[in-house]
């Protein structure tokens, strides 16, 4: 049986190719909050795959890993470092088609789109329930603050439930037929409302003989698609779009909170030696939270920290270069740019740009 | 209809009181202390429900069992009572601050033994008016109950700190001694006592002797296959319930089957849990942690497919049969050697001597380098302690006061006092706990009627029971006849189901 799972980490694997440990791989999956993770999935074109799989257990993402190794499909040396045999990636080149990962994207999704799902789990419980007039049930999700969000949705959204109901089912409906028929059907059985409990992800992955990880990487697949269309096409889905929430909720949720003051100063016009000299610390920190910053945050703009024309040589300077290395880089351009200048640009350049790594 | 009745049938959809609950809250509501026993699914939480909902201040509940307060939060949240908090170790620190804020506002604030300690938690009820203080699970209090809890032992100070308001006692399972214990400990000798019995009438016990695993399986499935009924299992272990459920589906597939445990995340819990409740599901193999806010009327049978270590717990878990008063069985699976499991179960209860010793020595040696905070986490891991080892030992060294407010006091010579002492109490802890277990295997294996001997410690009348008594007097598996009220669901394909979930006309596109 294929594993989309499996087929995620020896992606994952192939393109770190020896150059990280594959426990790097596990905290990109779980969408670690740390500049290392963030980084490490810019530089080797796996920001899509950030935070995908939140729920993953350090000792299965270890058994995975054994098992892609005694199928033959990686090699790795005693500290955990790995890589792909010619038969890996015949694997990986075989299977491309199977599985809709390109719906992924997860540097800029993985916490909208959690919290979006979870939102519209409510969403539907509540109104499905009500417009039956049943105003006892207990709440899908323990999480408050959805359930605080939910009351103040309801509160101001001021319309009939009869029409909610109508227009979610209209919205949802145009979405879920665009899926193919398997993964329509995962959705819609997770879904809770009036009358109907959801299947748990281990009753899910019965019924479609998949495995638990499968289930949910597939769920978030559709999730990640869901809310890229919604986005997208705010007028076609007036109603859908009230559920995601704004992109500055993305960057504080994914960004250290750290970071996150060096942002605030920053957005008040502060240099990064103030910052620097104000919050008592390394200037090197400070460029750390920025270039952590203009990984995640899309409306940050490098112009500030440098010149347009050092802008282009350097990335000029990647592009020739064909390596991740910065050092290899930094001699490339004559030593003439700092580490963090070429890190502010390798880190406002979209993954579509490069393609360095076979 | 009287006030307490409106009451009943607006938030709980009750027309009546069950058995006990309106004289303990007649009782309570003209400030008597009192110790209710109530059998488990007798709606003991009513007993302190509504006296919040009409009583002038706060009720406050303390209960050991965390999923059952936010399952009773929930649930009270769901009837249109919002004024209800639960505040436990699942509460973030910033949504707590924010809940300490508007602390007065709340009728009835859960709180777990642990959070009780909270000093500015305690400051801040001290100067509310506090009409209730209610005791879940008071049988913790006492070292002779089957879930002796340290922890309980403060709340006398607690009590006496909060300007010493009523006080109510609540437990489903108590020995006349315990019962006695439990006002003892809380020094409060003159409380109304409300004791009303255990056994019911509609369930019936039985035993089933195997000789293995296998013949468990098969009996199990040729059982539920003849009387397929919402049905529990009760496992002592996690991968065990998981590895039956996934048997059992694939052997039933006219069943809808699942498992849970206190392993799963929680959105899924949630979900088993009402799968159940709303009649989506047919069998649940579980662990203990399954089934306290479970509020399902018609389970008819329950099988323990490993023994319980005790029979107060046993007791509680066949209490979850039958309570819309119809007949219900319980099965009791035992094969040779079946006493090993919960004997490791105790073991893993109950630190060693050498770990309290090695720890005598890494407290020392931190004291005499003044590092004296201590990270209970950090500690539990480096002495490969579990939570409730931890906590036994937590105790000890603070009634030593070797430990306060997790800081290392001064050591001295204590060692030659206290680690003998405690050796001495793991010891006597130790045959306690085996006591029980005995009590529980000695059941199994009588002769005489089940219900008799099962119930006989607790109270002094039993009574009659309205269908089959036990498998020593009247019963045999063949005679059974239960109701069996099973809807089957039809899998639908997804967009019919989505249309019946939108209440939505189905458009058939075959055209
Ligand atoms: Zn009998």
């Amino acid at each position: 049986m294929i594993h989309l799972v499996n087929y995620v980490i020896l992606y994952c694997i192939a393109k770190i190719n020896h150059e990280r440990t594959t426990a790097s791989v596990y905290h990109l999956l779980r969408g670690k909050r740390s500049s290392q993770t963030i980084q490490d999935a810019k530089l080797y074109e796996l920001s899509s795959y950030f935070g995908i799989l939140k729920n993953l257990k350090r000792s299965d993402f270890e058994k995975i890993v054994e098992k892609l190794q005694e199928s033959g499909w990686i090699v790795s040396n005693h500290k955990n470092y790995a890589s792909l045999t010619e038969d890996g990636y015949i694997y990986l080149q075989s299977h491309q088609k199977t599985f809709p990962v390109e719906w992924l994207n997860g540097m800029q999704l993985a916490s909208i789109s959690e919290l979006f799902w979870l939102r519209l789990q409510l969403t539907i419980q509540t109104y499905t329930n009500l417009v039956q007039g049943n105003n006892n049930f207990i709440p899908i999700t323990d999480d408050h603050t959805v359930q605080y969000w939910f009351k103040q949705h309801y509160y101001h959204s001021r319309t009939d439930v009869r029409e909610s109901v109508d227009h979610l089912y209209k919205e949802l409906l145009t979405l879920l037929e665009s899926l193919p028929t398997d993964y329509a059907t995962l959705f819609v059985h997770r879904l809770s409302g009036y009358q109907k409990i959801g299947l748990s992800l281990y009753q899910l992955a019965q019924s479609s003989h998949l495995s638990v990880y499968d289930v949910s990487l597939l769920l978030t697949c559709v999730i990640h698609r869901f809310v890229t269309k919604v986005k997208v096409k705010s007028n076609d889905f007036p109603y859908l779009s009230m559920l995601i929430p704004p992109s500055e909720q993305h960057v504080a949720d994914v960004v250290t909170q750290s970071a996150q003051k060096t942002k605030q100063w920053l957005e008040k016009g502060f240099s990064i030696d103030q910052i620097a000299q104000i919050r008592k610390l390394k200037r090197s920190t400070i460029e750390d939270h920025v270039i952590e910053i203009a990984y995640i945050d899309p409306s940050f703009s490098v112009e500030s920290f440098l010149h347009h024309q050092a802008y282009t040589e350097i990335l000029h300077g990647i592009k020739q270069s064909k390596t991740t290395k910065l050092k290899d880089i930094k001699s490339l351009l004559h030593n003439q740019y700092s580490y963090f200048e070429i890190r502010l640009v390798f880190a406002s350049v979209t993954d579509n740009n490069r393609s360095m790594i076979p | 209809m009287s006030q307490l009745e409106t009451i009943l049938q607006k938030f709980f959809g009750h027309t009546s009181f069950r058995e006990g609950q309106k004289e303990i809250i007649d009782d309570v509501m003209i400030g008597n202390d009192v110790l209710g026993v109530l059998p488990t699914g007798s709606g003991k939480s009513i007993c302190y429900q509504i006296p919040a909902m009409l009583a002038e201040g706060t009720v406050i509940v303390i209960s050991p069992l965390l999923s059952l307060m936010e399952d009773q939060v929930k649930q009270l949240k769901a009837t249109g009572f919002k004024d209800v908090v639960a505040i436990n170790s699942f509460v973030q620190e910033m949504e707590r601050s924010q809940i300490f804020h508007e602390l007065s506002s709340y009728k009835l604030i859960y709180l777990s033994p642990e959070m009780i300690q909270n000093k500015r938690l305690l400051t801040q009820l001290n100067h509310m008016k506090i009409s209730l203080f209610v005791i879940d699970e008071a049988h913790c209090i006492s070292q002779w109950g089957h879930e002796f809890r340290p922890d309980y032992l403060k709340l006398k100070e607690v009590i006496a700190f909060l300007n010493a308001p009523p006080v109510l006692a609540l437990t489903a399972t108590a020995t006349p001694e315990v019962q006695d214990d439990i006002m003892n400990q809380l020094e409060r000798m003159n409380m109304n006592k409300h004791i009303y019995a255990m056994d019911r009438e509609n369930i019936t016990f039985s035993v089933q002797y195997c000789n293995n695993t296998k013949e468990k399986l098969v009996f199990i499935s040729d059982t539920l296959q003849k009387f397929p009924v919402p049905t529990m299992i009760y496992f002592s272990s996690k991968k065990e319930a998981e590895a039956i459920a996934s048997h059992l589906h694939y052997q039933l597939p006219n069943l809808r089957v699942a498992f849970y445990h206190g392993g799963m995340d929680s959105m899924d819990r949630v979900l088993i849990q009402q799968q159940f409740m709303a009649g989506q599901l047919d069998i649940v193999c579980c662990t203990s942690a399954f089934g306290m806010g479970i509020n399902k009327t018609n389970v008819r049978l329950i099988i323990h497919y490993h023994i319980p270590t005790q029979i107060e717990s046993f007791i509680q878990e066949v209490g979850r049969a039958g309570r819309d008063g119809l007949s219900s069985v319980s099965v009791v699976l035992y094969a040779p050697y079946d006493e090993m499991l919960p004997k490791r179960l105790i073991d893993s209860e109950l630190p060693t001597v050498e770990q309290v010793k090695s720890l005598y020595h890494f407290f020392d040696n931190k004291f005499q380098a003044k590092q004296t905070a201590i990270n209970e986490q950090e500690i539990m891991v480096a002495f490969d302690l579990n939570e409730i080892q931890w906590r036994f030992i937590k105790f000890q060294f603070e009634k030593y006061e070797i430990l306060k407010d997790n800081h290392i006091m001064s050591i001295y010579e204590k060692k030659n006092v206290l680690v003998p002492a405690i050796e001495q109490l793991i010891h006597n802890r130790y045959q306690e706990k085996l006591a029980k277990l005995n009590q529980m295997v000695n059941w199994i294996h009588q002769q005489g009627c089940r219900r008799r001997t099962l119930f006989q410690p607790f109270q002094s009348t039993i009574k009659e029971p309205t269908f089959y008594c036990c498998d020593s007097c009247d019963f045999q598996f063949e005679q059974w006849s239960p109701v069996v009220d099973i809807e089957k669901t039809n899998t639908e394909d997804w967009r019919t189901s989505l249309a019946h979930l939108f209440d939505q006309q189905i458009m058939h596109s075959d055209c």
